[in-house]
């Protein structure tokens, strides 16, 4: 029933998000079609847009028309790079998953980790110097850290690449490299993040009845932390990891752009310089997908970690 | 057509695997019951000793940024099989007093000051973290007042109980959960082996408590401290969980250290009663004589307050506050609220000193019979 429930609102939160993305196009000032048409402005090529997209028929019935094709896997055609968006997508996506997938695990590890050690050393000075290493993760902006990373160790030290990708099919030792900074750089934000979340949460949770139940059943210190304190800390920070990696999914825009890493990032701040419309569109679309799936995600893995939600009880 | 040409090879490392494990399971099983029979050996060595005695017990806590005294030289006693009560209202150092004993004062918010926390002749308060950790579950027990939240969330109750065996007595899985579920069942929780993989959220109050208890004896600790064990249940629950402790007790010898601040729970349960009043104990006697003939002016002014059935006579509360930790008052620190108080009363501090029928009191006036 439950699960019902969920899938009918993600129905509904997908239909809403086709309309916005849809739309967009209508709140473009001017003609749809001489917009699309981009820089060769003459009548016929106006014409044929017009005659493509079903421009001359109500709006209602364009986005019918439109969403069946996306449903079909037609997302249309890119004005600039002469081919299938989807296409262009699919070559793309892959890169950004990557580099987002290693930003998180980098931010995993390092946010985790060091928020625990926060929580057990609350309040003493190790946990206020990491409160202020996490300050400063959370404020540095992502092309300032990365220009200074490309400096310090790309040319400075040069231990790795500044810019560039090499596809993992033909090197993965220079794709990990290439992606490397990057990652660190989209990380350090996450891991911030996910550090106050796993500190804040660990805090409560160590001071919770069931925590001196266990010390006072004898079990060593590493027991309790990890055993006990943990997986119920974990269930907040999950959910904001999430979320956190539906951001980096879609936004990173400007890290892609400092490592020129050709992701999705980069293909919509192309697209829309280039006002290749079409591509914005199904980026914005398909990101948009991107944080319903994992917030679905999110939610199967609080499942997993709480039991009380499991079995339909109160959290 | 498989199953049925190769089950002999399937079965036999199975069958054989418990056979050559046997030798060293008993073996650990051994020692562990060596363990047990050499802490009961002492214990027979000496039938008047106690389980656990409190000296001059002085604990400091943090609070507002200054360490305050919130027990002040409390000293007690608990003999091997027999029940102490301790009484008193919240905030008067009990529940401090009993984590005090199991070492589980938060670290850098509280000092033990002073005194001796003597344990089977061990003092708990010189014991570093280690061997500490190794009496606590396994030879101290703890139920708590919090059934609710005293219990993890996020694991089976029957865990949580193998997890204890697993730790102190090196049981291997199996073992423990077996264990667990005859636990389970000797806490009169019904359908125990199916319960045993419950988690908390799916039982009442009573039966958590249940659990904390079964949790606590796991391994047939000589002390159980139980904090409150009854207060967050319903009354019909409390009488179930007193009768269970007793039952439990009476089984299994151990000591209790029953901490309340209800005088019925007193009443059913304890042998000897010690009533705490701002951080120091101000009277300590057997039950019945406690009842019969309160020496100590809060006593008698605590067993006024208690409602009685005919409910005309009206309660008598005691006049004025608590004193609060850090502003106590000079010399008896119920003098301020006590009708008797005399000069001496608010210039020295009343030692705790014997007055006829077992009883002890820290009164000037005691005993009042002239009064």
């Amino acid at each position: 029933m439950r699960l019902l429930q969920r899938i009918a609102s993600i129905l509904v939160t997908l239909l809403l998000l086709s309309i916005l993305v849809f739309a967009l196009q209508q709140l473009l000032p001017g003609d749809t079609a001489v917009i699309l048409a981009g820089e060769d402005r003459s009548p016929e090529t106006i014409a044929a847009i017009t005659e493509k997209y079903g421009l001359d028929r109500p709006v209602p019935i364009q986005y019918l028309h439109w969403i069946g094709n996306v449903l079909t896997g037609d997302l249309g055609q890119s004005m600039r790079l002469n081919q299938s968006v989807a296409n262009l997508i699919l070559t793309k996506l892959p890169v950004t998953i990557q580099l987002a997938t290693m930003a998180l695990l980098f931010a995993i590890v390092i946010g985790v980790s060091i928020g625990i050690v926060a929580a057990l050393k609350a309040n003493t000075l190790v946990d206020h110097f990491v409160g202020l290493i996490g300050t400063l993760g959370l404020s540095v902006p992502n092309f300032w850290l990365g220009i200074l990373l490309i400096m310090l160790v790309a040319v400075q030290w040069q231990w790795l690449p500044a810019s560039g990708y090499v596809s993992p099919f033909e090197d993965l030792g220079q794709n990990l490299s290439s992606l490397l900074l990057p990652s660190l750089v989209l990380g350090t934000h996450v891991a911030a993040v996910l550090m106050r979340h796993t500190r804040s949460a660990m805090l409560e949770v160590l001071n919770a009845d069931y925590i001196r139940t266990a010390r006072a059943k004898g079990m060593p210190g590493r027991h309790i932390v990890f055993r006990h304190a943990l997986r119920n800390a974990l269930v907040p920070v999950v959910t904001v990891g999430a979320l956190e990696f539906g951001q980096l999914l879609g936004g990173s825009v400007l890290t892609e752009f400092v490592f020129t890493v050709p992701g999705i990032g980069k293909l919509i701040v192309d697209s829309v310089f280039n006002r290749d419309f079409a591509v914005v569109q199904a980026v914005v679309l398909v990101t948009g997908m991107f944080y319903i799936v994992l917030n679905l995600l999110a939610d199967g893995a609080h499942l997993l970690l709480d039991p009380r939600v499991r079995h339909g009880g109160r959290p | 057509m498989r199953t049925a040409t190769t089950p002999y090879p399937i079965w036999a490392p199975a069958t054989r695997k418990p056979a050559a494990l046997a030798p060293t399971t008993p073996s650990r099983r051994a020692t562990a019951g060596a363990d047990g029979d050499a802490g009961f050996g002492m214990a027979r060595s000496e039938p008047e000793g106690s389980v656990l005695e409190v000296e001059e017990l002085c604990i400091e806590l943090e609070i507002g940024g200054r360490q305050v005294e919130v027990v002040s030289g409390v000293s007690f006693r608990v003999g091997r099989g027999r029940t102490l009560c301790l009484v008193g209202e919240s905030g008067c150092g009990k529940s401090v007093t009993a984590m005090a004993v199991l070492g589980l004062l938060p670290p850098r918010k509280s000092r033990i000051a002073s005194g001796a926390i003597l344990f089977e002749g061990i003092d708990l308060v010189r014991l570093p973290e280690r061997p500490m950790a190794a009496i606590r579950g396994r030879r101290i027990g703890m139920v708590f007042q919090e059934p609710m939240t005293s219990l993890n969330p996020t694991m089976k109750v029957g865990e949580q109980i193998a997890e204890v065996l697993r730790l102190h007595l090196g049981m291997n899985a199996r073992a423990a959960r077996r264990e667990a579920i005859r636990l389970l069942d000797r806490v009169r929780i019904p359908n125990a082996a199916r319960r045993a993989d419950d988690y908390p959220f799916a039982l009442s109050g009573g039966m958590r408590q249940r659990v904390m208890i079964a949790l606590a004896l796991a391994c047939s600790p000589t002390l159980l401290i139980a904090d409150e064990p009854t207060t967050a249940l319903d009354v019909t629950v409390q009488a179930d969980i007193l009768d269970l402790l007793r039952e439990l007790q009476h089984e299994s010898g151990m000591a209790l250290l029953l901490i309340t601040h209800d005088l019925g729970v007193v009443a059913e349960t304890a042998d000897e009663v010690a009533v705490m009043y701002a951080g120091r104990i101000v009277e300590q006697a057997p039950v019945a004589a406690l009842f019969d003939w309160p020496e100590h002016p809060y006593t008698i002014g605590l067993l006024g307050a208690i409602p009685g059935l005919d409910s005309r006579e009206l309660l008598t509360p005691i006049q004025g506050t608590v004193p609060q930790p850090g502003t106590m008052p000079v010399g008896c620190r119920f003098a301020p609220r006590c009708p008797f108080a005399i000069r001496q009363c608010r210039e020295e501090t009343p030692p705790l000193r014997p007055v006829g029928d077992g009883s002890r009191a820290a009164c000037w006036r005691a005993p009042l019979d002239d009064a």
